[in-house]
């Protein structure tokens, strides 16, 4: 025995005769053993019926101007204005990726630390070839503190 | 080096053009010696006579620094051309050669004779000479350098009356007061002189040495600069390539000399020595250390590290400072690019 499904929205096809001679037969069977597929058949009908009673007025001139113009105006607005920052936020995005990529890329400068000591005896031993030798060089010849 | 911009290329030919140009300005002569005055010959003859007189002694070295006044003393020798420093020396000069005892043995560490490449003393200096005191038990003639532009006396020169030996120098501050001293506390004849023989003491160039010497430059690239004047009349006088990438610029004005150091990349000062005085230089953070020998910066301007290391008084340096690279604090494309970039310098 098949079980009996639940009321659908066959009930709507079916008030408006849109369902097949198969289809159909299973609506008369449902409506016929059940009061919940005839109570859900009742409401569909009333809903149906109320609306297709209601009466159609013009609106008057204007009024969907009135009511849609603003908006469509934000509207177009918001998308002007927003393709610009679009634009800008997607070319800030692409910089930042290159700056990014180019960091990993291009090697960073070196870190560099001067070795003073031998700056300090490099100077020491030039200026010793063009000015007074002794006095030149006696730092060189002294172990200090900053030598060491 | 090779040459890899407009600028070098300009910078390269002005250099040529001087190059050129300098057999012409200067004479085949030292240059003391093409100046008039006896300031300048009394120099010039202090020069020669450290190395041509026979004679040792005990120089003190004085200095001070943020953590006061120092001094130390060096034994020193001259005997037939070849001056010795230290009681176990560790400077040997021989003519134009230098040697410096290393840790595995003696570096030659200069051999190239110089043309006279230095302007005269006298073209911004004014030196003037009188009877000195006695130093170290000798009567001594004092030459006192003072600058043309301000009359103001910054060094000091004693020399030994009979032999022109320079005996003690001292720098003046801007104010008068002694910075820096280098003079003998006694001098005499050489240790174990025999008359008539070579002393039995006398030193002499080492037999074997590993060569250590800077290359001559005839270019300069980017991102170094080589002004060819710095400072307060400094006249650079010499380009060198020494080891590790570093440029060295050796810059004068006839009575002290500036050497700037140059290297590319960005100053880690975690492995500098310590006892640094901070100061700020027309705009550039330096990290200053008064030492025996003088006054060494150390600072960044874009992608160099300098180093100067000179006898000048602090006043003249920070000049010669001011003529390498940009001053002022990073101007804002900097500021934004090491906004960016440092998170990823690793």
């Amino acid at each position: 025995m098949n079980a009996r499904p639940a009321p659908d929205d066959r009930l709507s096809a079916y008030l408006d005769g849109e369902l097949d001679a198969t289809e159909r037969a299973d609506v008369d069977g449902y409506l016929a053993e059940s009061p919940e597929w005839r109570a859900e058949r009742d409401a569909v009908a009333y809903a149906r019926d109320a609306l297709r009673g209601l009466s159609v007025h013009e609106a008057p001139p204007g009024f969907w101007e009135g009511v849609l113009s603003p908006e469509l105006t934000r509207a177009r607005a918001r998308r002007s204005s927003r393709l610009p920052r679009l634009l800008a936020a997607a070319t800030a995005g692409v910089a930042v990726a290159a700056v990014v990529i180019a960091s990993l890329v291009i090697p960073s400068p070196d870190r560099v630390t001067p070795r003073v000591p031998a700056l300090s005896d490099s100077h020491a031993v030039r200026s010793s070839v063009s000015d007074e030798p002794v006095s030149q060089l006696a730092a060189l010849s002294m172990i200090t503190p900053f030598r060491r | 080096m090779s040459i890899r911009s407009p600028r070098g290329l300009a910078m390269v030919a002005g250099v040529a053009v001087l190059a050129g140009l300098a057999p012409l300005a200067l004479s085949s002569e030292p240059a003391a010696t093409s100046q008039t005055g006896p300031g300048v010959q009394l120099l010039d003859d202090a020069r020669r006579a450290a190395q041509e007189q026979d004679f040792s002694g005990v120089l003190e070295v004085t200095w001070s620094d943020s953590r006061g006044e120092h001094s130390s003393e060096v034994f020193v020798r001259s005997a037939n051309g070849v001056l010795a420093l230290g009681d176990r020396p560790r400077v040997i000069v021989d003519g134009a050669r230098r040697f410096v005892q290393g840790p595995d043995g003696w570096l030659a560490v200069w051999s190239q004779e110089t043309a006279p490449d230095v302007p005269p003393a006298s073209d911004k200096w004014l030196l003037s000479v009188r009877d000195g005191p006695t130093v170290a038990g000798r009567p001594t003639r004092e030459v006192d350098a003072t600058d043309r532009h301000d009359d103001r006396v910054r060094e000091r020169l004693y020399l030994d009356e009979s032999t022109s030996l320079l005996l003690r120098r001292e720098q003046l501050d801007t104010r008068g007061r002694t910075v820096r001293a280098v003079g003998f506390t006694s001098i005499g004849e050489p240790a174990g002189a025999l008359i008539g023989a070579l002393p039995t003491e006398a030193p002499s160039a080492p037999a074997r040495s590993t060569s250590r010497q800077p290359r001559v430059l005839r270019e300069v690239t980017t991102p170094f600069h080589a002004p060819g004047t710095a400072g307060d009349r400094f006249r650079l006088a010499g380009r060198y390539d020494e080891d590790h990438g570093t440029l060295h610029l050796f810059y004068s004005d006839g009575l002290f000399s500036v050497s700037v150091f140059e290297q590319e990349g960005d100053l880690d000062p975690a492995g500098l020595p310590a006892g640094a005085e901070s100061r700020v230089v027309d705009g550039r953070d330096v990290r200053q250390y008064r030492t025996p020998g003088g006054v060494v910066m150390v600072w960044q301007s874009g992608d160099v590290v300098y180093t100067t290391v000179s006898d000048a008084p602090v006043d003249q340096i920070d000049r010669v400072v001011a003529n390498f690279g940009p001053s002022g604090s990073p101007d804002a494309l900097d500021r934004v690019t090491d906004f960016v970039l440092g998170p990823f310098s690793w």
